[in-house]
């Protein structure tokens, strides 16, 4: 009698704390707010959103590159049928060219976001219409762009309430990335117009070491024409993925 | 007050730096940028005044080491890529990039094993030594970790193939891919990567290797300034002939332009250097470059001396200049050799010189007077060629020569006249104290361009020749002037003292026609300016009585003028551009005047036309049939232009430009374009115009015509057609137009099946059928069930569209139970029914109409392709100077008797080539060369395809032996008094009984080949023999001396 009295005890305390565990669990659940709750099964929210954006981004990418790191260039010419901005200017003759904000990351970070925000908006309102069985509310985007080497990193927050019945669900990071060389073209374009600035007008040749910098860069072919006005297009180009960024220089112009 | 000032100060301070040139660093990326402006480096990026980024320390480069590679950067963009790429941070400041190559330094690379079998391949540094296996893959059996091998493969940071482990771990190395060597590692797809040769194979050049294209369009092998003095060098010698200085220095380059081309990623890239000659292509190795032209410099070497008014030269710098000159050579006394050019300025430093020999100046003492040496340019730049900015005095002029005097002397000879003498007494004149007047060079040191003096004549003396300013002189005899015009006619001495231009030295001409060209662009002219005196009184002028009052000089006046090079007033204009190289503005007006450069897609396209033509293209046209054409019918439009041109049109009226609108013609530039429409037909009554936007309910349509010529003229205002349908109900069966491929092609070897298309002139609906029977029972079969089917329909295009109109309507299927028997065909029968949107509204008057004659389609059976023959294969000997190892390849039956077009691509060792088409194809034989062979063993795969889609393919084995070695003697003997030997190779042997070896190749005798690797000669005992024998790849040996006794 004793020892089943025990064991009652032992019983009752095993079931108590059982209780206790999963009344901890349970409002740790209750009172947190998820930032990002793993997909249903049958559903991957997250994975319906960020191939979209990406996909933006990627859409517009070729385009921009090559015209020279801007859509919608000022000071421009036309190579291959399309608009070329100058990256580094100047119309007197032998005189060294002027540079432009081209290869500032920070400029092309906010132009390729304003480009493609409203597309990246529109990711989020097409998931919304080709789920109509699910009740989708969504707060403010916050959409940024940063180039890193190697890649972009497309940054997303928005939170959306997705519920269905008496599941509901909250995500708010929709961040993912674009395998790009776009960090290493701003650098080599950046070393190329340094060498165009920098060189020794009218007495050298101001035409950058392409060979040189394709042994130091070797991921990239970097081919140059030379117009008959001295106007200089450049032209790098990645091996791996085809990537193809074009720029012009008008420098040191020594046609008569 | 102040404070304005102050203002203004500031104000003033500021634009100067809004609008100044400075270092931009920014902060995102740790880059700086050279020469960028204050208002183009925002915040948060830091300007500095200091254009060269020397003053701002964020801007100090060093050598920052990502993994094994070390790169030469700043702090910033050292500390983000490294954390970018897992590396630690190590930067540290250099003041060059070639103190980096130090700081690479080769990784400890090993196993890491943790969490009892989980492993990782990784650096020394990033494990705990107890549980770092250094060297060791984590796949090796030995550390019994969890990864296993795999076959996959993938590209590492080190930039080679590895294999990979069941971990993701690198693992084996599979293949080196050097960039060095043309290489860089590729992944194919997720779990294979190959080294990719980016080098040009087909023409033997690696990836990154440049050369030059020289000024005549051809590859350029030296530098370009070498060539110019080797050959003049060559050249010189004691009488020049004329024209000869002109090819090999003074080249007449308008128009000429260097470039640069390069192996990119298995492809050739041309890159000019600057047009206009601003730029010359220096080839140095594999390395070209084009470097600018320093070409002004050269005339600023120029300087005149003001005490003798002659020209002074001033360092002219030679790597770059030369200084003209004429037969200014040198000769040492004794030597029969003469010393020119730039050996004759440097002659103090010549051996002989300094051996004390005595020098002999060769050139003319007429020449030294002349101040005729300058110095120019040893590629000359061009000039702007618009005709806008010729100038009589342009920039040319500083090769003008003169006005210069010239005196010929009054001879007190027997004659009493005027004469040149000849031979020895000619001199006298130069050579006279006159001398100090100077001829200017102007007097023809010939005698042969004299007529000599023969006293002989009567009433033969000088004229006068009314306009004579076309006429510099004009001494001539009595056949030319009527008495009434003789001048002194009792001056009986000369029966012509000279003849238009003749009198001048020739050599002086060219030398000045020479120098003009050496300026750039610029052209000579002679000018005479008669005998010095006025109009009014020619024989006044004629006797000029001297400055000096001297009565027995005539004073001659010469000008040459240096102008600027005109083109043609007509050229070729399409000539620019047809060497493959790009055209430029100022090659394109060297052509002619005429000519008019273009950048229509900008500036990489220019096309150089014909700027006489500025009017468009006129266009009429011709139709079959004429308005109004039965529905659907195809109407052929021919277009006549008066010019070669190239047409587009459109079915809607669009912008004015032709590149806008939609559809070409034939794409044809040409002045007849033919080009078919397949004309819908009116709506209905009761049809709706918006389901048939391309339709109209009166049947009329209207065609939109522009057509382009060479110089870019297009007609603004479209040439319109305007075609007319019937509105009648169609009532004509679908027209088949076209198939593809065409009826009676081969199928391919044991195939029954094939996907055919055809074009027709409306929509339809279409069914096939082994037998010719009603469109309704064509492919009819009954199912399992029971039920008729259909197998044998076609899918066709059954919409209205305005491409269907411009292109026609495309049904497509597959073709069925073809015959494989080789030599049969299989004939199938084809019927079509139009106007599929009548289904099920046909009335009384629109009905649907059927093909009664079916359209017959062949297809064939062919053989299979074979590929009987590949040569060269297995062990291919050759000498050490092969160039290229031809290969050829034979195909057999197929569809067409062997033709097929193939291609080959070369495996050394791991490395694939790209495929490469047969230089000559598309034959039943095939042939190419590969280019600069190497010693190894190529692995060649060919692959063929003929008409029909027969593929044949092979791969062969070609091991390249270079034979460097000499025959050897395998064997010698004497028989029957003959000495043999027996060699190891083929080869051709010599002998001689004395002199030893040395010279038996050249005066030996021959040995009898007896056969081909076996010779003998009769034999002399006791005497020696040396025998020297030479293989047919040019190596040869020479044997120790064989005596028998």
């Amino acid at each position: 009698m004793k020892n089943r009295g025990k064991k009652s005890q032992i019983t009752l305390f095993i079931v108590l704390g059982i209780l206790v565990l999963v009344g901890i669990i349970s409002l740790f659940f209750l009172f947190s707010k998820p930032e990002f709750v793993k997909p249903t099964k049958d559903k991957d929210f997250y994975n319906e959103i960020t191939p979209c954006i990406k996909k933006t981004l990627e859409k517009v990418l070729p385009e921009y590159l090559e015209k020279g790191f801007y859509f919608d260039p000022n000071n421009k010419l036309v190579y291959q049928g399309k608009d070329v901005s100058y990256h580094c200017y100047t119309s007197a003759k032998k005189t060294i060219c002027t540079r432009n904000d081209a290869q500032s990351k920070t400029r092309i970070e906010k132009e390729l976001k304003e480009k493609i925000l409203s597309d990246v908006e529109n990711c989020f309102k097409d998931f919304k219409n080709s789920n109509p069985s699910y009740k989708i509310e969504m707060g403010e985007l916050n959409f940024s762009i940063e180039i890193v080497p190697k890649r972009i990193n497309l940054k997303a927050k928005r939170e959306i309430k997705i519920s269905k019945g008496e599941s509901e669900q909250i995500i708010s990071n929709f961040d993912s990335y674009l395998d790009s060389s776009l960090w290493d073209l701003i650098k080599i374009s950046n070393e190329i117009l340094n060498q165009e600035s920098s060189c020794n007008c009218p007495v050298d040749s101001c035409t950058a070491d392409t060979i040189g910098l394709m042994n130091k860069y070797n991921d990239y072919a970097i081919t140059f024409f030379t117009g008959s006005k001295g106007d200089r297009v450049y032209t790098i180009k990645d091996y791996y993925n085809k990537t193809k960024l074009n720029f012009a220089v008008k420098n040191c112009d020594k046609t008569p | 007050m102040r404070f304005k000032f102050l203002f203004l100060v500031i104000f003033l301070f500021g634009i100067s730096f809004v609008y100044a040139d400075g270092c931009c660093f920014d902060v995102s990326s740790g880059i700086c940028s050279l020469r960028v402006p204050y208002n183009s480096c925002p915040s948060p990026n830091i300007w500095n005044p200091d254009s060269s980024c020397n003053a701002l320390s964020e801007c100090s480069m060093g050598c920052c080491v990502l993994g094994r590679s070390v790169s030469y950067t700043t702090q910033r963009n050292c500390q983000i890529e490294s954390s970018a790429k897992g590396f630690e941070f190590q930067w540290q400041p250099s003041s060059s990039a070639n103190q980096c190559s130090s700081l690479s330094k080769a990784q400890t690379l090993g196993a890491c094993i943790y969490d009892y079998d989980f492993c990782k391949f990784t650096e020394k540094k990033q494990c705990t030594p107890e549980n770092f296996h250094e060297g060791k893959l984590c796949s090796d059996p030995s550390l019994k970790t969890r990864c296993k091998k795999t076959e996959k493969t993938k590209c590492f940071d080190d930039g080679n193939v590895y294999k990979v482990d069941s971990c993701g771990n690198r693992d084996e190395l599979v293949n080196n891919c050097v960039y060095s060597e043309g290489y860089i590692c590729q992944q194919k797809s997720s779990g294979e990567a190959f080294c990719k040769n980016l080098n040009c194979v087909d023409i033997g050049k690696k990836n990154g290797e440049s050369w030059c294209i020289g000024l005549n369009g051809k590859i350029l092998n030296s530098d370009v300034r070498e060539v110019v003095f080797k050959k003049t060098n060559e050249k010189a010698g004691p009488i020049k002939k004329k024209g000869e200085a002109k090819d090999y220095i003074f080249q007449d380059n308008v128009g000429t332009r260097f470039f640069r081309q390069i192996c990119i990623d298995g492809k050739v890239v041309t890159e000019p250097c600057a047009d206009y000659r601003n730029e010359v292509c220096i080839p140095n190795g594999n390395n070209a470059k084009c470097v600018a032209n320093p070409a002004q410099d050269c005339f600023a070497a120029n300087v005149l001396d003001e005490e003798t008014g002659l020209n002074k030269i001033e360092n002219c710098d030679p790597e770059w200049c030369f200084v003209t000159r004429l037969d200014d050579c040198l000769q040492f006394l004794g030597e029969e050799n003469i010393i020119c050019g730039e050996e004759r300025a440097n002659w103090r430093n010549l051996p002989q010189a300094k051996a004390g020999i005595m020098v002999l100046e060769v050139s003319s003492d007429l020449m030294k007077e002349l101040s005729l040496p300058m110095c120019v340019p040893k590629i000359t730049t061009g000039r702007d060629l618009s005709s806008k900015n010729y100038s009589a005095k342009g920039e040319c002029s500083i090769g003008d020569y003169g006005p210069k005097h010239a005196w010929l002397d009054h001879d007190m000879g027997s004659c009493d006249g005027w004469r040149i003498k000849e031979s020895s007494t000619y001199n006298t004149i130069i050579n006279s104290e006159e001398k100090r007047w100077g001829n200017a060079g102007l007097i023809s040191l010939d005698p042969k361009d004299w007529k000599r003096d023969d006293c002989a004549g009567v009433g033969v003396g000088f004229c006068k020749v009314p306009n004579y300013s076309n006429h510099p002189l004009f001494f001539e005899g009595n056949k030319w002037c009527s008495l009434e015009d003789r001048f002194e006619i009792n001056f009986p001495g000369m029966k012509s003292l000279a003849s238009s231009g003749k009198i001048a030295d020739p050599k002086l001409i060219e030398l000045l026609n020479q120098r003009t060209i050496g300026l750039g662009d610029c052209a000579g002219k002679l000018n005479w300016l008669d005998v010095e005196g006025t109009t009014e009184n020619i024989a006044e002028s004629i006797v000029k009585r001297g400055t000096e009052g001297r009565t027995d000089h005539i004073l001659f006046k010469f000008f040459f003028s240096a102008k600027d090079w005109r083109p043609p007033s007509s050229g070729n204009c399409t000539l620019c551009g047809a060497d493959g190289l790009p055209c430029s503005e100022y090659r394109c007006k060297a052509i002619g005047k005429n000519c008019e450069y273009k950048e229509p897609k900008g500036i990489d396209s220019g096309v150089c036309v014909s700027s006489n033509d500025l009017r468009s293209p006129t266009i009429f046209h011709a139709q079959d049939p004429q308005n109004p054409v039965p529905p659907f019918s195809s109407v052929k439009i021919i277009l006549n232009t008066d010019e070669d041109s190239y047409c587009k049109f459109d079915l809607s009226r669009t912008s004015g430009k032709i590149d806008n609108m939609k559809y070409e013609t034939d794409g044809k530039f040409s002045r007849t374009h033919e080009f078919r429409l397949t004309m819908s037909r009116a709506l209905r009554e009761d049809e709706d115009v918006n389901n048939y936007p391309v339709l109209t309910k009166d049947g009329k349509y209207e065609i939109f015509i522009r057509c382009e010529d060479g110089a870019g003229n297009y007609n603004v205002n479209p040439y319109i057609i305007n075609l007319e349908i019937m509105k009648t109900p169609d009532q004509i069966p679908p027209e088949i137009l076209e198939f593809y491929p065409p009826s009676n092609s081969f199928v391919e070897f044991n195939k029954t099946t094939k996907k055919i298309k055809f074009r027709l002139n409306e929509p339809a609906e279409c069914r096939w059928d082994l037998e010719d029977k009603h469109y309704d029972e064509m492919g009819i079969s009954l199912n399992k069930e029971g039920n008729l089917y259909n197998l044998n329909q076609f899918s066709c295009d059954n919409q209205i569209t305005e491409e269907n109109i411009a292109e026609g309507f495309f049904c497509e299927g597959e073709l069925r139970n073809i015959t494989t028997v080789i030599g049969n065909s299989t004939r199938f029968y084809i019927k079509c029914q139009d106007q599929p949107e009548l289904e099920g509204k046909e009335d009384q008057y629109y009905q649907r109409n059927k093909n009664n004659k079916s359209f017959q389609y062949v297809l064939k059976a062919s053989h299979a392709l074979e590929i009987i023959d590949f040569s060269p294969i297995e062990d291919y000997i050759a000498g050490s100077s092969i160039q290229n190892i031809s290969i050829q390849l034979r195909t057999k039956d197929g569809a067409e008797r062997g033709k097929a077009e193939c291609k080959w691509r070369l495996k050394i060792g791991d490395v694939l080539s790209s495929w490469k088409l047969f230089n000559r194809t598309n034959s039943s034989t095939h042939i190419d060369l590969i280019p600069n062979p190497i010693e190894t063993l190529y692995k060649i795969d060919v692959l063929c395809k003929d008409v029909a889609g027969n593929k044949a393919s092979a791969s062969y084995n070609l091991n390249l032996i270079i034979d460097r070695s000499p025959p050897k003697i395998l064997r010698a003997y004497t028989s029957t008094g003959h000495l043999t030997i027996s060699l190891d190779e083929k080869a051709n042997c010599k002998f001689a009984n004395n002199d030893g070896c040395i010279h038996v190749y050249n005066n030996g005798s021959s040995m009898e080949r007896i056969k081909d690797k076996e010779f003998k000669t009769s034999l002399k005992k006791g005497t020696p023999y040396y025998i020297r024998c030479e293989d047919l790849f040019g190596n040869s040996a020479c044997y120790p001396e064989i005596v028998v006794y």
